[in-house]
């Protein structure tokens, strides 16, 4: 047998093709640029729902935003272009900032930290605006701190959790409401305090952390201490790797220790696993969790349901009587307007309305000193009060956080499906599903057992 | 403690039947017909947000959007088999960077896709009956992982069936190993290709609807399951789907126990541990073709 017409790479190669090839490539060829076509057509016209043109005279004051608006963080990064892209609008509606028109220039960070510094850089050096505000999130935001540092600006963070802990950047300001000291935070702490007035006072807790900035630190350097403070005698500890998928052994461990509370500094996925897991088992401690990041998304709200019942977890503002601040809910109103149509948080309690406060205080600081100059702009920040929507008397401490904490914890009760309606909070009447039981500052009701 | 342990051996044996399911068509795509289908997890995450269109609006339970999602994804499969038997293994590229250029970009495409949809929230389905367990003596079964399990032993049943017993299935092992001499036999190489990596996403779809009903996902929740489905296939030896089960279980064990005796942390590093020293001592995997 000749060794070139049997098993030869070309025989082989050839055996994949068919007798029609041109006119089936040239259909392909069709078929995948009009694939293509759509696929770019489609993308710009989704993003040109967001950029809209400056009204009014003048030459605007840009602003620029690197925001993951794909990748892991997209779904926060939308919300928050969408929040800020209302602050723009109402901002041109009464007139500008110092009488000039506010455009927004944004760009696509990816959920990728090096992307995103590259834009931060850009958009100081290249597009030359007026202000840069910070990606979302620790994981984007803290490698972007440099940068502003090196261009002398106003770094406004949004949900960077303990951003400023390395730098102590003086024109760093912080819209996640933790507070001043880091490890402390009200997230983490809120639980504990709330275990220390039950009766009978719990002796036992387990702690569990996803594997990053946010689980790791909330166990070492804050859990642990306050149990040890407090008294409190671990029983079961435990760092699990983000991309975990089941987490039954990680319930039945719990269940074999048998705490009599447990606190969890998650992350949204896992904040799932672990509590169907539990549900699964059969298993619930007398409080739990405290400190799960994702009970606060509408979405993993729904996905939950019925199992969130029970469950005590911090959120920073939900719509209650004792939260009424100004300006909150007609902000709420125009983002749930146009949330929906955008595939992002419905209801939008969680990081909007601290996305818009940022800007609010921007606003404040600009009108008041009547300058885009960043080293006026950042000392009259750090040293004076802002009415936002989040908080109507905000101060920001040495470090750039929060001069005073504000969390709240709130008890999951009621709830009988996963429709949205089980979620919505009125500012007329206290939720009787999502129940504030603490800080007694804002409590709508008491903690059940 | 008996109770920990049995119960701990049956979560990491039913975590092992959905990656199992997660797996098996990337066996066949990437073992069988030499495709190293960077994309297949992106496909399992388009089963999921199919499942998640029927459930919300129809109401359709994902276990029965699964078994819709087959036919339909077969096609899709063919259909992409047949651009990529023109764009890259006709112009030879089919073991070089391009090829993965290719899959890499589908994936991109997929994602980008799915965020226009969808929009880049969390989308999850709630059924009640997914969070229920059974209890037999110690034992609590969750169904949310006994369903999976269960779906997945039947899946691998099928498979075993088709690829071993029909002139189908042999025919796509025969070109595996000697397309020539395949061809002589009466088979169309590219036919058998086409209908092979049909199946493939079709059994990534079927493993989306479950995916969704284990946890919620949004438009790049793909990327978490790419390093363990490959390393599957991998252990389990590149086309054996007998060796993918093998190794899908060994995995499932191995982090359940790990996870409760050593520490979740440890869990994939000693999962990734056991597939280094196993492709040390045995590079074809666990099981050869």
């Amino acid at each position: 047998m000749d060794k070139k017409s049997v098993g030869s790479k070309s025989e082989e190669s050839s055996l994949m093709k068919d007798k029609k090839g041109i006119s089936r490539r040239q259909y392909l060829a069709i078929a995948g640029g009009a694939i293509a076509a759509a696929v770019i057509g489609g993308t710009a016209y989704y993003l040109s729902q967001w950029r809209k043109p400056a009204p009014g005279p003048g030459k605007p004051i840009r602003i620029g935003l690197p925001e993951s608006l794909s990748g892991a963080l997209s779904a926060a990064g939308m919300s928050v272009l969408l929040a800020t892209q209302i602050w723009v609008d109402d901002v041109n509606s009464k007139g500008g900032l110092l009488g000039r028109p506010v455009e927004l220039v944004f760009y696509d960070a990816q959920s990728n930290p090096s992307l995103g510094v590259s834009l931060v850089e850009k958009l100081f050096t290249v597009d030359k605006v007026d202000i840069v505000l910070e990606p979302y999130a620790s994981l984007m935001g803290i490698p972007c701190i440099p940068v502003f540092i090196e261009h002398n600006a106003i770094c406004p963070a949004l949900f960077n959790l303990w951003g400023n802990e390395k730098f102590q950047y003086k024109y760093y300001f912080e819209l996640m409401p933790d507070g001043p000291i880091p490890p402390l935070t009200g997230k983490t702490k809120g639980l504990f305090e709330l275990a220390e007035d039950l009766e009978p006072k719990p002796e036992t807790v387990a702690l569990l952390g996803v594997a990053n900035e946010w689980g790791q630190r909330s166990i070492t350097e804050g859990a642990e201490p306050i149990c040890q403070e407090k008294g409190f005698n671990i029983v079961y500890k435990e760092i699990y790797p983000p991309d975990t998928t089941d987490f039954l052994p990680i319930a039945n461990s719990v269940k074999a220790a048998n705490p009599d509370f447990v606190y969890a500094a998650t992350y949204p996925t896992d904040a799932v696993g672990l509590i169907k897991a539990f549900h699964e088992l059969g298993y619930r401690s007398r409080l739990q969790f405290g400190g799960m990041v994702g009970l606060q998304y509408t979405s993993i709200q729904m996905s939950l349901g019925p199992l969130l019942n029970g469950i005590v977890n911090y959120h920073y503002f939900i719509p209650s009587p004792t939260m009424r601040f100004p300006g909150i809910e007609e902000f709420l109103n125009k983002y749930q307007a146009k949330a929906a149509g955008l595939g992002v948080d419905p209801l939008g309690y969680y990081l909007p309305p601290f996305a818009y406060a940022r800007m609010q205080i921007i606003e404040q600081a600009v009108e008041a000193t009547g300058t885009l100059d960043h080293a006026e702009l950042g000392e009259y920040i750090k040293t004076h009060e802002f009415e936002t929507i989040v908080n109507p008397k905000l101060r920001f401490a040495e470090n750039g956080e929060w001069e005073k904490e504000q969390y709240i914890l709130i008890q999951f009760r009621n709830i009988q499906s996963s429709d949205i309606s089980e979620f919505t909070c009125s500012f007329d009447k206290p939720s009787n599903k999502m129940v504030i039981v603490w800080p007694p500052e804002f409590a709508t009701g008491e903690f059940v057992e | 403690l008996i109770e920990l342990i049995l119960n701990t051996i049956v979560a990491g044996i039913l975590l092992g039947g959905f990656y199992t399911l997660i797996s098996l068509g990337l066996s066949i795509a990437f073992g069988l017909i030499n495709i190293s289908n960077i994309a297949h997890p992106t496909f399992v995450l388009a089963g999921g947000y199919f499942a998640y269109t029927l459930y919300t609006a129809l109401g359709i339970d994902p276990i029965i959007s699964g078994v819709i999602s087959i036919p339909l994804f077969f096609i899709i499969g063919v259909f992409l088999y047949r651009v990529y038997n023109v764009l890259i293994e006709k112009r030879g590229h089919e073991k070089g960077l391009i090829s993965l250029v290719f899959l890499f970009s589908l994936l991109i495409l997929i994602e980008v896709g799915l965020l226009m949809i969808f929009g880049a929230d969390w989308r999850s389905v709630y059924t009640p009956y997914m969070v229920q367990s059974v209890k037999v003596g110690m034992l609590s079964i969750p169904l949310r992982m006994f369903i999976p399990f269960v779906i997945a032993s039947i899946v691998d049943i099928f498979f075993y069936y088709l690829f071993s017993k029909t002139f189908f299935g042999l025919g796509v092992r025969a070109i595996a190993q000697n397309p020539s001499a395949a061809m002589l036999m009466g088979y169309n190489p590219l036919k058998i290709n086409m209908l092979a990596f049909g199946i493939s996403l079709a059994s990534a779809a079927l493993g989306g609807s479950l995916l969704i009903m284990i946890q919620p996902i949004y438009p790049f929740s793909d990327r978490a399951f790419i390093g363990r489905v490959f390393a599957v296939v991998v252990l389990g030896g590149m086309g054996s789907l007998y060796g993918t089960i093998v190794a899908s279980i060994i995995l499932g064990l191995v982090e359940a126990v790990v996870a409760v005796f050593l520490g979740a942390s440890w869990s994939m590093l000693i999962s990734f541990a056991i597939l280094l020293l196993t492709l040390l001592l045995k590079p074809e995997g666990l099981f050869r073709r």
